[in-house]
């Protein structure tokens, strides 16, 4: 694996860069003693190899941070290790996506489970074949690889909301298709086959606010769009968004953004 | 920030909204002033009509339609027609999208693009992809939808890009010459040669797609290239001087501070872990 990519190859327009490509190798061998300045992260296609003392096999992803000193190796019995890379800079906004469980420092590593393995290697073989092509394209390959950080952090466990069990998305629905109503823990609880503390527990350790809370942000912000893109009065927008007491979300929707709905509906 | 509460900024940098709609008999959207955001909208089925200035526009499936901020609001359903069924997003785009966002206007604001037939299926399921990140209620999701929206707005303009091949052609050559030559000198004569055109043309060539004289556009790749190798080497200041034609360090590190506004040192410790 290259470690310093090529001039013409750089996609580096916008302070960041993105360096893509795959392997297929029966003899692979590499040190990076000082590591590199970039990110690097790999996914495991077919056959098996290691990182350090990590072992990975089909659907492992590895993240390595700058300056990580790394040698890997395919596993000496291994059929061909075919694998898929991007050695890149992230975006600022991508910081909160980078912290993935370490196996040692700067060393890090998710196991996909079978559908998200299929999404990954869907977005992994396109950002290869974008990148192999002029700027614009490029450009699409960046955007893979957002959106295969993305579809990692749904499976890493140090990330907010990672592994929403079914139980959870069963009440998130239940919350969306209900927001012009009152909705109770307890009922959440109920469709989700938990009891109320469990629930509220398994809620906010997934969400990180608690389900109240949750609820109340999705009335704000069904109100806010609301206001934003129709015509409809003040008060109707309050019992769309599951508010009775017209007063108490005006205070509540100050609350959040500062202003009060008709104030908030004059910006625009 | 001028006009909006800190509250109202979303977290991480996205400010999107999305969704479906389907307009029936009557049915439309007036905004004088439009909105402070940008509003893409694609035809799904139906015809809709889009109101500007004192003409109109009547759209049908795989018309696209892009409105800036501040341009009037002025559509729904097309007189005569059934039903106009769209997908919108109201968003602000991260400030390198604008460059992808320069489609054909007919007005003013008013931006309209034609998906080819055999695109347009994909495309539309973007759209939806999209939608349903947005709408997921799930941690990240709405982020994830900014990223399917930063997809659609490079794949239409590569669809619409692909109207004007010759200009195209020039100003990749030229592009790929500056690039592969950055450690010699690189004149006018040379650039009118690899695009086999006058001189004038190149520069109006450059300053549009630019907006920078010739001598200006070649010494930015040269300072960009030279901020990469600062970045991602340990390559001397010489060296890189050397790398990015210029005859002295000295007079390198000078036209480095007047550009980029620090001194090649300083950028280079700029972020130093």
């Amino acid at each position: 694996m290259p470690n310093l990519p090529k001039n013409e190859n750089i996609v580096s327009e916008y302070d960041y860069y993105l360096y893509a490509g795959h392997s297929d190798s029966d003899n692979f061998d590499l040190h990076s003693r000082g590591g590199t300045r970039d990110w690097l992260i790999v996914f495991t296609l077919e056959g098996y190899g290691r990182y350090a003392r990590l072992p990975v096999g089909p659907g492992d992803l590895v993240l390595i941070a700058p300056g990580t000193p790394y040698d890997s190796a395919d596993a000496p019995a291994s059929p061909v290790w075919r694998s898929k890379w991007a050695h890149f800079n992230p975006r600022p906004h991508w910081l909160d996506l980078l912290h993935w469980p370490e196996f040692t420092p700067g060393l890090m590593h998710l196991a996909t489970d079978s559908e998200t393995r299929d999404t990954l290697t869907s977005l992994f073989t396109r950002m290869v074949d974008y990148w192999d092509d002029r700027i614009p394209r490029k450009m699409l390959s960046m955007n893979m690889l957002e959106q295969i950080l993305l579809q990692c952090a749904g499976i890493n466990p140090l990330a907010v909301g990672s592994r929403i069990d079914l139980r959870l998305r069963t009440a998130i629905d239940y919350i969306r298709q209900n927001i012009a109503y009152e909705i109770s823990v307890a009922d959440l609880a109920r469709i989700s086959g938990l009891s109320p503390s469990r629930f509220a527990h398994i809620f906010s350790a997934a969400f990180g606010i608690s389900p109240q809370k949750y609820i109340e942000d999705r009335r704000i912000e069904l109100a806010r769009q609301r206001l934003f893109l129709s015509r409809r009065s003040i008060r109707e927008i309050a019992a769309e968004a599951g508010f009775k007491d017209q007063l108490y979300f005006s205070r509540r929707f100050r609350k959040y953004t500062g202003l009060s709905p008709s104030e908030f509906r004059d910006q625009f | 920030m001028t006009d909006r509460p800190d509250s109202y900024i979303p977290p991480y940098d996205y400010y999107l909204l999305a969704g479906s709609r389907v307009f029936y008999h009557g049915e439309s959207i007036w905004r004088k002033r439009g909105t402070r955001d940008w509003l893409l909208i694609a035809t799904i089925a139906g015809t809709g009509r889009i109101g500007y200035g004192l003409g109109s526009v009547d759209i049908g499936p795989g018309e696209w339609i892009l409105l800036s901020p501040g341009a009037a609001h002025d559509y729904g359903i097309s007189p005569g027609a059934e039903a106009w069924e769209i997908r919108w997003a109201h968003f602000i785009p991260r400030p390198y999208w604008l460059e992808w966002m320069a489609w054909p206007e007919i007005s003013p604001g008013l931006r309209h693009l034609r998906i080819g037939s055999d695109v347009c299926i994909p495309m539309n399921d973007l759209f939806d992809c999209l939608i349903r990140h947005f709408s997921s209620g799930l941690p990240g999701g709405e982020m994830h939808a900014m990223a399917m929206l930063e997809e659609i707005f490079l794949k239409c303009a590569q669809i619409w890009q692909e109207g004007q091949p010759e200009y195209d052609q020039q100003i990749e050559n030229i592009a790929a010459y500056v690039e592969a030559n950055l450690q010699s000198p690189i004149g006018v004569a040379d650039l009118c040669h690899v695009a086999g055109t006058t001189k004038g043309r190149i520069v109006t060539l450059i300053r549009e797609e630019f907006g920078l004289s010739p001598r200006a556009y070649v010494e930015s790749r040269r300072m960009a290239f030279a901020k990469h190798q600062l970045d991602h080497t340990s390559f001397s200041i010489s060296e890189i001087s050397e790398l990015v034609g210029y005859s002295t360090p000295f007079h390198f590190s000078r036209r480095f501070h007047e550009i980029v506004g620090v001194s090649p040192r300083q950028y280079r410790k700029r972020d130093e872990i």
